[in-house]
């Protein structure tokens, strides 16, 4: 079997042509640009429904803007953080649709001067007619 | 690579397939004034199941302890059916929110926000599905 590459600049296709994912590994975030953590050149010929979690081990309090590009518009943009016991996980998954053929990237920039390390977590379906 | 751009902002996008829809508002400015931010005259001929998620006003790389009020609405048919507030000062997450509704056939359908100060950016969008 060929090994899956799984890089943040790809949507890996499950086997059965249905679903996909994505992971951008750990990634450090500082506030002195926009952090790229998944970055699609073309998302492929179909529509699709993606969810995604951001999550941190960082044990400080840090507050983090997270924003959606597709085609390069801005669709969504947020602040997060993983303060006291919440932690990110109380967060809502986030959900969207992105049309066939666009450019997919999720950014995240903190308030940190400090490099912080984020992971996110991607997965979805292609918005066929079954 | 990918193609120019061709969704519209504010605006009813149909899927490929035919089985939804979506909206995005793009970068709104915050302003104490009423503003629709996503307009949509005709829903299209069939019912649709909508989400609409909501991430309140942000300040790029801002700071949550500062925090921010917005309220949102949800007007169709000239009537309100829905509207909330979204408050993100730092009393933990989350700081946006998901609302679900089942909207008529060729109903229009605004999303208004308000925010309390002119202190940022909303972002909207609406994911939708024909039942």
């Amino acid at each position: 079997m060929p090994e899956i590459i799984v890089t943040p600049q790809s949507l890996v296709q499950t086997t059965n042509g249905k679903r996909f994912y994505a992971y951008s590994g750990q990634i450090g975030v500082d506030n002195t640009q926009q952090w790229q953590m998944i970055d699609v050149d073309n998302i492929g010929e179909r529509d699709i429904l993606m969810k995604l979690e951001m999550g941190s081990a960082e044990t400080t309090t840090v507050d983090f803007t997270i924003r959606v590009l597709i085609n390069s518009v801005v669709v969504y943009i947020d602040t997060i953080n993983n303060a006291g016991e919440q932690s990110m996980a109380g967060y809502n998954e986030l959900k969207f649709i992105c049309p066939a053929n666009a450019s997919l990237a999720i950014e995240v920039i903190s308030n940190s001067t400090s490099s912080r390390t984020l992971t996110i977590m991607a997965h979805g379906k292609y918005l066929s007619i079954d | 690579m990918a193609e120019a751009n061709q969704f519209g902002l504010s605006s009813l996008n149909q899927l490929d397939t035919g089985i939804g829809w979506y909206s995005f508002s793009g970068l709104v400015s915050a302003s104490t004034n009423r503003k629709p931010v996503i307009l949509i005259n005709n829903t299209g001929q069939r019912d649709s199941m909508i989400t609409l998620t909501f991430g309140g006003a942000v300040v790029t790389g801002g700071d949550l302890n500062i925090g921010t009020t917005s309220n949102i609405e949800v007007v169709l048919g000239g009537e309100t059916i829905y509207q909330n507030k979204l408050n993100s000062v730092d009393m933990g997450n989350p700081f946006n929110f998901e609302a679900s509704l089942f909207i008529p056939r060729n109903s229009t359908l605004i999303i208004y926000v308000t925010d309390t100060d002119t202190t940022g950016s909303h972002t909207s969008m609406i994911r939708a599905y024909y039942v």
